[in-house]
């Protein structure tokens, strides 16, 4: 028997305030008060100074793509292809994976901005970017750091 | 940063070398198939099971203490043994661990080794080819992973070979060169898994899997098994094969992962290169050959740069010039590699190595006075980088 059920998220305890945020649509992660960066996924303390006090803070859900990839050969009968998987880079700084939901990934390019969408399955919002010309807002035309590296 | 001590460069060396029947083995084991290829090579190096006291392997993610599975079948007590669990770079740290452990007093004979089944696993009948995922699924990630719809190493290197084709303009024909060289080589090689010519038409071609790769820029699934016998240089002098000294070694392992910094297009290929290049006291341009871990084309395109070979970012051009042809200015996978030999995490790529410094080939296949060879070993979440340089001995 082929199971057709999308896989769901099995949260470890350092993560389970994470998922249940997300019911609410909040994507929070974790922001050191020491040191002040954020990180993730979340963890027990932050892997950048150890220190043990920090506080959830919701992402602006504002990024843009660090890479993508597009499944062409389909893995899994939940999802059927082609589809997209991007690398966001959140403008706090983490790196988050996840579905790009578009209809135009022959548009889809390094450097793209994105913004955090979710995606509805039963129970379970899970993250997901949507790119920001999808949403009528004006891509900028060559980022920063392509510029640089290609030049 | 620590670099491995140079008293060691020369100091121990490899000796022997087997591999087992090799591609799509029917009803094969993966203990079996490693069974074989470490008789044979204690035999190539005309040692016997008495002179083995050490064991160091890996095989299936889901065999439990594999070492202890493998001196079962073995019938050896080792004064030494354990398993490794660094993926793909797992086979070369298998060797320097071997030559520290010998070094330590350990022991004295080490027998390494790498054995799979994972074209039995997945093709036994057409229900197990979906359903039997080669990394056992309690194994995997269980958030953050297949949630969102990424399955695979495939997905895994495709994101680095998108960015990198985003940030120095690398291409698919540049990918392509890398897939039809080692083709080319693999008609050469009689136990090479793949027999027909690949043309760079036929490559573009390639059924899609993830994008930027097709098929064709993707590893094999292979049944198969390869085994190093590893002692002190010394010893080896009284053996019957032309030794490959253990002259320079290195790993690095990026375990922040591969969406941390530059990780998926600066690989830890260039800190374990440094390290290995820095204990064998030659540079790049001193390789003969080199053996590099090709579990997808794009993985060879940036330990080119990252070994130094040529400059960050022309890693595709320097392949797409011919350079990794048996004629080229740097013969890479003589064998055929991964991508066209077979898939034995590595293993293989050692072997070869050693095959080339005996200068063990007809002049078809042999790079001509090769007296340097570097191999390459990476995985383990895609992070995880082990290389070996190997120079011909007895001189």
């Amino acid at each position: 028997m082929t199971d057709i059920r999308r896989p769901v998220p099995r949260p470890s305890p350092e993560t389970t305030e994470f998922w249940e945020a997300c019911r609410q649509e909040r994507f929070q992660m974790p922001q050191c008060r020491d040191c002040g960066s954020f990180w993730f996924p979340p963890s027990a303390f932050c892997p950048q100074c150890w220190s043990l006090h920090w506080d959830w803070r919701e992402a602006s859900g504002s990024g843009q793509l660090h890479t993508f990839v597009i499944f062409r050969r389909q893995y899994h009968p939940a999802f059927p292809t082609p589809y997209a998987l991007g690398v966001a880079q959140l403008e706090e700084g983490p790196r988050v994976l996840g579905r790009i939901l578009t209809d135009g990934l022959d548009r889809l390019h390094v450097g793209l901005q994105v913004k955090l969408v979710w995606d509805h399955t039963g129970e379970w919002n899970i993250p997901a970017f949507q790119p920001v010309y999808d949403s009528g807002i004006e891509e900028p035309k060559v980022m920063g750091i392509l510029k640089k590296l290609s030049g | 940063m620590s670099n491995p001590n140079r008293a060691l460069s020369g100091k121990y060396a490899i000796v022997g070398i087997g591999q087992s029947e090799l591609g799509q083995v029917p009803g094969s084991s993966s203990l079996g198939l490693l069974n074989e290829a470490m008789h044979r090579a204690v035999e190539d190096a005309g040692l016997s099971k008495k002179d083995v006291n050490g064991i160091i392997c890996r095989g299936p993610d889901d065999i439990y203490t594999h070492h202890q599975r493998m001196g079962e079948l073995l019938g050896i007590d080792a004064e030494f043994s354990t398993t490794l669990d660094n993926g793909g770079a797992s086979q070369i740290l298998s060797v320097i661990l071997a030559a520290m452990a010998i070094d330590a007093g350990m022991c004295d004979v080490v027998l390494c080794g790498y054995g799979r089944d994972s074209w039995s696993r997945t093709h036994r009948d057409t229900a197990t080819k979906m359903s039997v995922p080669l990394v056992p699924r309690e194994q995997e990630r269980s958030e953050f992973n297949a949630e969102v719809g990424m399955f695979g190493a495939v997905a895994m290197h495709a994101f680095g070979a998108s960015r990198h084709m985003a940030l120095y303009g690398t291409t698919k024909d540049q990918f392509g060169s890398v897939a039809t060289a080692f083709r080319e080589h693999a008609l050469r090689n009689p136990n090479a898994q793949m027999k027909e010519p690949l043309s760079l038409e036929k490559y573009h071609q390639g059924r899609p899997i993830v994008d930027p790769f097709n098929v064709y820029d993707c590893s094999l699934v292979t049944d198969g098994a390869g085994a190093v016998v590893v002692c002190s240089a010394e010893m080896a002098k009284d053996l019957r094969q032309v030794p490959a000294l253990i002259s320079g070694f290195g790993t690095f392992n990026n375990l922040r992962g591969w969406f941390h910094d530059e990780h998926m297009t600066d690989t830890a290929a260039r800190q374990s290169g440094e390290k290995a290049f820095s204990m064998a006291g030659i540079h790049p341009h001193d390789i003969d050959t080199a053996q590099l871990y090709d579990c997808f084309t794009y993985m060879v395109i940036t330990q080119l740069e990252d070994y130094g070979f040529c400059a960050k970012g022309e890693g595709g051009p320097f392949a797409a010039s011919g350079s990794l042809r048996l004629d080229g200015s740097l013969p890479c996978n003589t064998s055929g590699g991964q991508l066209s030999e077979g898939h034995v995490e590595g293993m293989l790529q050692i072997v070869e190595g050693v095959r080339q410094l005996r200068h063990s080939y007809e002049p078809d296949r042999q790079v001509a006075d090769a007296s340097w060879a570097l191999v390459s070993g990476h995985g383990g979440n895609t992070v995880c980088h082990s290389s070996l340089i190997l120079q011909r001995g007895g001189a």
